[in-house]
């Protein structure tokens, strides 16, 4: 199945095993990179991709099999090494530190333990161009990184990586912290860089930054490498269907049209509301028993908004309210929303979600433990059975309440997150991007769970970063921008094409008379390397 | 709402890894709960004596002393805090009694008011300690300060005085309660203990600390109100050191502000030798029980052997190390990622 | 990418200002409270002050490095290795006639950087968490010390009371004070510096960024102790000999001053002149306090006092500074 390099490999992975104790993370895994290309490395979560790129990245050393960098063996045996074999990798996660400025945080460990490696201007002037390259303002820079947002994060991250010697670049899910605008600049960065002989091993579980950006791609399933594949080859409907083992993968289950619902029929709503001070007001009506999809570009609000109606932050002006029995109760905080059936799952899993000390079912039933009790106390077997419960609903795997969070994968965590507040049977539940970094079997079960739920007349309001998802599993979608709800699509006019518009703050209809708009979509759309 | 999603591929089950942390978590609580036994084996080995009631008792009593100290230190240290204040509640507390009872209070009224300064220092605790994420080693450190000075404020530096016969009975070796050869301090102690324990394992309170300690954040988000915790965290810590205090009254009868410093360091020791991590949302009680047992016999060990105060300090250090070194190290950083 | 929202001033200038400025302008106060107490203050009284702050200011100064370097880093172990130096000297050198000056500076500093790399060693390669590794060497060093000398002595050669002479423009004291500083700007001109606050505000960023996470945080124990073994040395000055109980009792202010001094528990920010800015309000607080003739007991409950209004000033501060 493999097609083979046409040149020597700059990194290859040959018969690499990886063992935790007894759990086999990787078994004779084998990948080889070629100069010049970008590779893509895919795989539902727990398939072994992100031990392939710990390995890579010097954070872990293989318990068998070789690591050969220019044909040669080489010990990876810190980040440190791995840069001094120009392997240099940016992760999901944003590694900043907020003490330190941007130039300090690109450039911090290249130095030795006393002897800086360059001037701070010869620093400046290479950083500057990096950042300016990523379209960022270099002014990231000068001040410490606790004002940016997760993209310009990222930035720095990226232009960490940029700013090294380097041969292969890992990307490990990086580009799912960056706005559309930042990723593409990205991809035409690389494409550069691609033309000089380097390489880029893209993980990602976007399909279409997949499709746009590979030459090649490498399947993981169950640490076990399936193979590799040719552009050609790489089609969304192939690589799903050699992660998961079937044919049927690629399937989504498209919304059969949004159903109709009676406008009047609102049970959470924003009058006059202002996410941020001296940002305009608009007015926002979530309808009974709908899914609603909140989009916009990062930093634009979209977070903003699901916290607002939840509760969780106060609105700069205006209200939320939601319909209790009939009259309508201000949210004034998300305890109180809680107590008015408003359940709010917080995106950011591992700092605003899960305890990780804690077990399966420990993280689950924390919210709802009052329930279950009387005078403080509470009776073990009915928080068991229910948690049980919503494990079994969820699908968790492994189905074990006494097994520790930290063991399962982050789509099996979330789940669990989820489980939490949904335990409370909310009217109203609101995600904050949920499906962010959560393998292809979690979102399918996702969204199918989502349906369930509101046949059963829950209303679900959800923050996605991912058009495609928002288009699979939402009624309407409202699209933020600056600060505000730009549009609120539905039926007809909710399509891949206005959504994108919206979320650079125009209509699909002001986008046809208008060349401008038009490059704008190209860009994103088919970005060639 | 109850239709079952099945996982697509049930080959999945198989690849979702079991955790690694977990076996080494149990082998390190077995080994625990044996240490005390076998402390207390080498013990009878090498001092003999300690094998009658007599011996054991005294143990025991000592022990509940430095037991009731150290809730609070576990407690706090699961939430990821720490209570320097307890050598001085234990002080004020040791102090109020012998002063007050001396100047003719009645015993309820005097614990009356040694249980309402004990909350108004663990709230003060808990509140200052949930403003501006304040680190609590600083905020309980200026407690102690302001809580010792005021004693000695309170009562002129005076600080001598009576004490209850019964307090003396409650620490003697050979006292008993209702009749039972086991002294009234170790009654209280495994009162204490079973409360406690039962707080930690079935109480929705226990199952906040817990959380508190593992992710502020995210407790809050789930709905619990970090300043109640740690107001209820504190001021637990604070009556028991308060308990602590008045049976120190009886050992000696004399009575002092500074009675309780040797207590800073070594309810921290004992929550330690535990094996209650520092940096909270783990632990239990029960784990700093035996830590307070072990701490006993180790100390009643080199008293034996001869071993002067000095060494049998340099003796718990390196013990303390290699324990730690056997069942407490943290992680790699490369591990964190 | 981030929505620009007008700051007030407050949070304006609490970010511009560096983090020791509160610490600085308390400091100020201090003086003044202080001055109009004593007459004799401003005429050469507050050299004696500075005297016999020294210990507390070196061993704040101490403090510092590992408490910049993050992961729960503090020393508990500065105060007993102060003492244990102290006993070193005034115990094993002074009794032997090895009293020449540059031995026994010598074997302080050594005896300093030895407790710091067993202090290190536990804490960066053996990866026991540092409250508890510094609280068991705690324990051995304040022992040691103990077991060495049991009863104070007071016997120094003569040209240690250098340290405490007030007799120039400027206490001898404050040289070595500024001496410690000099040789740590040097070493902030150096990319440990970078090193250090990458690795104290977040050592994960740090590591992937190809930092020797392990080397940059022993290095700041072997630091800390290096500055206790000054400490020592100057604390036996003060002393005017030696006293194995007096070191101990320094641990707690010393991490108290950094507090106050306004660098960060967590690690990642300040640095050591906030340290010493701190140890030098903490004593005059307390030396005020003496000042106004409050008796011992009131003055411990106004320490009590001032120490938890000073911090949460100084955590309101923050708060300002890090509000978005």
């Amino acid at each position: 199945m493999s097609t083979p390099p046409l040149e020597p490999a700059v990194v290859e992975l040959a018969g690499i095993t990886h063992r935790y104790g007894p759990t086999v993370a990787l078994s004779d895994c084998r990948l080889s990179i070629a100069p010049g290309e970008v590779h893509g490395l895919v795989g539902e979560n727990g398939s072994g991709k992100s031990t392939v790129v710990k390995l890579l990245s010097g954070i872990m050393r293989p318990t068998e099999g070789e690591v050969r960098v220019g044909g040669k063996a080489v010990d990876l045996r810190s980040p440190a090494a791995a840069q001094r074999h120009e392997i240099v990798t940016v992760f999901q996660e944003t590694l900043v530190s907020d003490e330190c400025s941007g130039l300090d945080n690109v450039f911090a460990g290249t130095d030795g333990i006393f002897r800086r490696a360059r001037s701070g201007r010869a620093e400046r002037e290479a950083a500057e161009r990096v950042v300016a390259s990523l379209g960022a303002s270099p002014a990231i820079l000068q001040s410490s990184p606790h004002h940016l947002s997760l993209a310009e994060r990222q930035v720095l991250t990226l232009t960490r990586a940029l700013v090294r010697p380097w041969k292969l670049l890992i990307l490990d899910e990086a580009t799912s912290a960056l706005d559309l605008s930042t990723r593409d600049r990205l991809f035409a960065v690389l494409a550069d860089h691609r033309r000089e002989g380097r390489s880029v091993l893209f993980v990602s579980h976007r399909m279409d930054e997949l499709e746009i950006l590979i030459d090649r791609a490498t399947v993981q399933r169950s640490g076990r490498t399936v193979g590799t594949v040719g552009k050609d080859e790489a089609t969304p409907a192939r690589l799903l269907s050699m992660m998961s083992g079937r044919s049927d993968a690629g399937e989504h289950h498209v919304r059969a049209g949004a159903r109709s619902r009676q406008a009047a029929d609102v049970v959470l709503r924003g009058v006059d509301l202002s996410l941020v001070a001296q940002a305009p007001a608009f007015d926002l009506d979530v309808r009974r028993g709908e899914i609603l999809g909140i989009g916009g570009l990062d930093g634009q609000g979209g977070s903003h908004l699901v916290e607002v109606l939840a509760g969780v932050r106060p609105t700069a002006s205006g209200r939320v309210e939601v319909d209790r029995d009939g009259s309508w109760t201000r949210v004034t905080g998300y305890r109180q929303a809680f107590r008015s059936g408003i359940a709010y799952v917080p995106g950011k899993r591992q700092e605003e979600g899960l305890f990780p000390s804690m077990t399966v079912g420990d993280n689950l039933s924390m919210a709802t433990l009052p329930r279950h009790a009387r005078a403080g106390l509470f009776r073990s077997s009915s928080v068991l059975t229910r948690v049980r419960e919503e494990m079994t609903r969820l699908g968790v795997v492994p189905h074990d309440p006494s097994y520790p969070i930290t063991g399962l994968s982050g789509g099996n965590a979330q789940k669990v997150l989820v489980g939490r507040w949904l335990a409370a049977e909310p009217d109203v539940l609101i995600l904050n991007d949920p499906l962010r970094g959560v393998d292809l079997g979690t979102k399918r079960d996702f969204y199918a769970l989502l349906r369930e739920l509101t046949e059963a007349g829950t209303t679900v309001v959800m923050l996605s970063t991912e058009i495609e998802e928002l288009l699979t599993c939402c009624d309407r979608v409202a699209v933020c921008q600056a600060e505000r709800v730009f549009d609120v699509l539905e039926g007809e006019d909710l399509t891949y094409d206005a959504v994108l518009a919206a979320m650079f703050g125009r209509h699909v209809s002001d986008e046809q008379s208008s060349d401008e708009q038009s490059s704008d979509h190209d860009t994103h759309r088919k970005v060639t390397l | 709402m109850s239709t079952t999603i099945t996982h697509g591929d049930p080959s999945l089950a198989a690849a979702s890894p079991p955790p690694p942390k977990r076996r080494t978590a149990r082998a390190s609580s077995v080994l625990v709960y044996l240490s005390p036994v076998a402390m207390f084996v080498v013990l009878t080995l090498t001092t003999p004596g300690v094998l009658s009631t007599t011996g054991v008792m005294s143990l025991l009593v000592l022990a509940s002393v430095l037991g009731l100290a150290a809730v609070g230190q576990t407690w706090a240290v699961m939430i990821g805090g720490i209570d320097l204040s307890i050598p001085a509640t234990i002080g004020m507390a040791n102090v109020l009694v012998t002063t007050l009872y001396a100047e003719g209070w009645g015993f309820p009224r005097i614990v009356l008011l040694v249980v309402v300064v004990s909350l108004a220092i663990g709230t003060a605790n808990g509140l200052l300690s949930s403003l501006f994420g304040l680190h609590p080693l600083v905020v309980t450190l200026g407690m102690a300060s302001l809580v010792t000075g005021s004693v000695l404020v309170a009562t002129d530096g005076n600080t001598g005085g009576d004490v209850p016969g019964f307090i003396t009975d409650a620490v003697s070796p050979v006292g008993s309660v209702w009749g039972i050869g086991v002294p009234a301090a170790v009654i209280l102690w495994l009162a204490t203990l079973a409360v406690v324990l039962l707080v930690e394992r079935r109480t929705v309170f226990g199952r906040r600390l817990y959380a508190l300690g593992s992710n502020e954040r995210a407790a809050r988000l789930a709905l619990v109100r970090p300043v109640v915790v740690r107001v209820v965290v504190y001021s637990v810590g604070a009556l028991c050191a308060s308990a602590a205090g008045v049976l120190l009254a009886g050992f000696s009868g004399g009575a002092s502000v500074s009675i309780g410093d040797p207590y800073l360091f070594s309810t921290i020791t004992a929550v330690v030798v535990g094996g209650t991590s520092l940096l909270g949302g783990a632990g239990t009680y029960a784990r700093t029980v035996a830590g307070v047992l072990v701490t006993t016999m180790f100390t009643t060990l080199l008293v034996g052997l001869e071993i002067g105060p000095n060494m049998q300090q340099v003796m718990l250090g390196v013990a303390i190390l290699l324990l730690i070194t056997v069942y407490g190290r943290d992680r790699h950083v490369a591990q964190r990622l | 990418m981030s929505a620009t929202v007008a700051t007030p001033l407050l949070q304006t200038v609490a970010r511009k200002v560096p983090y020791f400025v509160p610490a600085l302008v308390a400091v100020a106060v201090m003086l003044l409270l202080t001055a109009s107490e004593s007459e004799t203050f401003l005429s050469g009284g507050w050299k004696l002050v500075l005297v016999y702050a020294s210990p507390l200011v070196l061993l704040a100064m101490a403090q510092a490095p590992v408490v910049l370097s993050g992961g729960g880093g503090l020393d508990l172990s500065v105060g007993p290795t102060a003492g244990l130096v102290s006993v070193v000297i005034a115990a094993v050198l002074i009794p032997r006639d090895l009293s020449v000056a540059w031995l026994v500076i010598v074997v302080a500093l050594l005896t300093g950087a030895a407790a710091g790399a067993v202090n290190a060693t536990l804490v960066t390669l053996v990866r026991i968490p540092p409250i508890i590794a510094t609280l068991a060497t705690y324990l051995v060093f304040a022992g040691l010390a103990t077991q060495v000398l049991g009863a104070p002595t007071g016997f120094l050669p003569e040209w240690m009371s250098w340290f405490t002479s007030v007799d120039g423009v400027l206490p001898n004291v404050l040289y070595v004070i500024l001496g410690v500083g000099l040789v740590w700007l040097l070493l902030t001109r150096t990319a440990y510096w970078r090193n250090l606050l990458m690795v104290g505000s977040n050592d994960r960023a740090a590591y992937t960024a190809g930092v020797n996470v392990t080397a940059v945080r022993f290095l700041a124990y072997l630091l800390t102790g290096v500055m206790a073994g000054v400490a020592g040395l100057v604390l036996t000055a003060v002393l005017g000999g030696a006293d194995a109980t007096v070191g101990p009792t320094y641990t707690l202010q010393a991490i108290a001053a950094v507090a106050l001094g306004g660098l960060s528990l967590a690690g990642g920010r300040g640095g050591l002149f906030g340290a010493a800015v701190g140890a030098v309000l903490l004593f005059l607080i307390q030396n005020y306090l003496t000042l106004t003739e409050a008796s011992s007991f009131e003055l411990q409950m106004a320490y009590g006092v001032v120490l938890i209004v000073a911090i949460v000033a100084n955590g309101a501060w923050d708060r300002k500074r890090k509000a978005r």
